[in-house]
């Protein structure tokens, strides 16, 4: 059982780090948010293995709850990238760099 | 979890200031179907309605007099709490939300804003910042966040034909979006080292030493610190902040220099005092809050110094302050027994950093266009506007911290936690940043007061408008009077 609790914790912080250096990496919007995805989704995977390995329900609910407000923060943020796309005719995010100047 | 009739009502009513602010959002969105047409303060007079209705509600739920600053009830099977803290915040946060509801219609005169969405979405982003201060659960905390967060995602980007205010918004969404994955992993360990999502209950399974793995627990603190403070602009977290402030409608980022910011302190409060109490807290978890404690105050402070644009100088100025209003909970995790006039000194500066700040913002609002650009503009401001000078001067020598002023009594608050809990080195540094802030600070009054005005800027006499003016003046006053007679806020000494 402790066995399944590290490896599931570990396969959740590695799928955790690929999202953090996606995002350092990605430059395209959209890519950075699928990596945003990928982090939320890793720390899911964190509630649902302690909900198991406590006997509760109380993190799978967490998962549910997790789930709909991404699928909230995407909308807003599609919506976001359109505005720019619109505006600026690219998403890249290293070339948006009209503040500061 | 089983609810009785007298329980629901009991949190309805502590809850109702929430429930109000929720009906008023609906409201201003419906008026804006039924009323096209409608002249600018229409909608504004809504949620000025609203927001008064909401402060009656937290007087009708307000907790028994005297004041006991230990005063806690739950609501909702323990997810919301009412404090003392709590309650001061609500003060705070009401306020601000009508002080940007009332400056916001002139300021929107002529901008390419949809008035509907912006009045109701200010209004869910005041109710966020409530709901945030209340939260007494790790779930609830995330859904509060969330809610502000997206709030504020959208009331950046929401000028059209504003490049600058797009990619403010788009900025701002990638960096939170990416902070709240920080914060939910924090839960998920948190959750996992003591099979516990409530704060009281957290702290009884810490404070009795039921920990399930604390190295589990002290990562999560650590990554809740990170996440927190992605939304507090604490340094190394900070980057996102001066773009975000400049590029987005002044009202919205003074909302997210003040009331979010007000929220978010309240909540870190209450979990450092949780984590306080775990008897052998790892070296590591207090060296950490420390550094990024000194980082923000340093950060913030040099920052600033080179910043030719008045907003992108506020962000710096609020991230050095958020380093402030952190000293004592440092203090915290050293010396548990000092909970009580942490909160006071917490929930005082509360009040003074947001009042400062934004009247300040209130000003460059006022200015309009001229008050978002380049310091240079406020150039000659002393002759052009003489009140709002005046009203821009005051609030900066408060922000530094010289008395009279709240900005100088809420300082002192903070520091002589730190000098009571033995952390004398973080008040040093304190007060040694809080005078390095007067060098930036000042030279925007020795701008208005001593430059010639640029030929774009011109002579022209900036009158002082109506409603902006009057707000602003009783801030101003504010700025003496709670500074005199702090008990008006705090209700105790």
């Amino acid at each position: 059982m402790t066995y399944m609790i590290h490896g599931n914790l570990i396969l959740a912080m590695a799928i955790f780090t690929i999202g953090m250096l996606g995002i350092l990496w990605k430059r395209n919007a959209i890519a950075i948010f699928m990596c945003v995805e990928l982090m939320l989704n890793a720390a899911n995977l964190v509630f649902v293995t302690f909900a198991q390995s406590l006997g509760q329900a109380r993190g799978v609910a967490v998962f549910l709850f997790v789930i709909t407000v991404a699928a909230a923060e995407a909308a807003v943020g599609l919506a976001l990238f359109i505005k720019v796309f619109n505006d600026k005719q690219t998403i890249e995010a290293d070339r948006l760099d009209m503040l500061q100047h | 979890m089983e609810f009785s009739i007298e329980q629901i009502l009991h949190s309805l009513r502590l809850t109702s200031p929430l429930l109000v602010l929720i009906f008023a959002a609906m409201a201003v969105l419906v008026a804006d179907v039924l009323l096209p047409r409608a002249h600018r303060w229409t909608l504004a007079l809504i949620g000025m309605a609203g927001i008064g209705l909401a402060l009656v509600a937290l007087y009708w739920a307000r907790p028994p007099q005297p004041m006991d600053t230990n005063y806690l009830e739950l609501a909702f099977g323990g997810t919301i709490q009412a404090g003392y803290l709590t309650f001061l915040a609500h003060n705070v946060i009401l306020a601000t939300g009508l002080f940007l509801i009332l400056i916001s219609p002139n300021y929107l005169a002529g901008r390419a804003v949809p008035h509907g969405e912006y009045y109701a979405l200010l209004l869910l982003a005041t109710l966020a910042m409530m709901a945030l201060a209340s939260s007494n659960e790790l779930l609830t905390l995330f859904l509060n966040i969330e809610l502000l967060s997206i709030t504020l995602y959208i009331l950046t980007g929401i000028e059209k034909n504003n490049l600058r205010s797009s990619e403010a918004g788009f900025k701002y969404f990638l960096l939170g979006s990416f902070a709240a994955a920080f914060l939910l992993l924090g839960i998920g360990f948190v959750y996992g080292a003591t099979g516990q999502t409530r704060f009281d209950a957290i702290g009884q399974a810490i404070a009795a030493g039921r920990i399930l793995n604390p190295a589990y627990l002290a990562i999560g603190v650590g990554l809740l610190m990170i996440g927190l403070g992605f939304k507090l602009t604490l340094a190394p977290f900070h980057m996102y902040a001066p773009d975000v402030y400049e590029g987005a409608p002044t009202p919205i980022a003074a909302a997210i220099a003040t009331g979010s910011k007000v929220g978010g302190f309240v909540v870190f409060f209450n979990l450092m005092a949780i984590v306080a109490g775990w008897r052998d807290l790892p070296q590591g978890l207090w060296v950490a809050l420390y550094a990024i404690v000194a980082a923000s105050m340093v950060v913030g402070n040099v920052g600033a110094i080179v910043q030719p644009n008045l907003k992108r100088l506020l962000a710096y100025s609020s991230i050095a302050h958020s380093g402030y209003t952190l000293v004592p909970m440092v203090v915290l995790l050293r010396r548990p027994d000092l909970l009580a006039e942490a909160r006071v000194a917490v929930a005082y500066y509360l009040l003074a950093y947001t009042l400062m700040t934004l009247l300040v913002f209130g000003v460059a609002t006022t200015l309009g266009p001229l008050g978002e650009g380049r310091i240079s503009h406020y150039a000659g401001l002393g002759r052009r506007s003489p009140a709002l000078a005046m009203i821009m001067a005051l609030a900066l020598v408060s922000l530094v911290g010289v008395p009279p002023t709240v900005g100088f009594f809420g300082k002192l608050r903070l520091f002589s936690v730190a000098i009571e809990g033995d952390h004398i080195r973080l008040a040093v540094l304190g007060v040694l940043a809080s005078v390095a802030s007067a060098f930036y600070y000042l030279r925007v009054t020795v701008t208005m007061y001593m430059e010639e005005p640029s030929p774009e800027a011109g002579e022209r006499l900036i009158p002082a408008e109506g409603v902006n003016f009057v707000i602003l003046t009783v801030g101003a006053v504010g700025v003496f009077v709670f500074a005199v007679f702090p008990w008006l806020y705090l209700f105790a000494a």
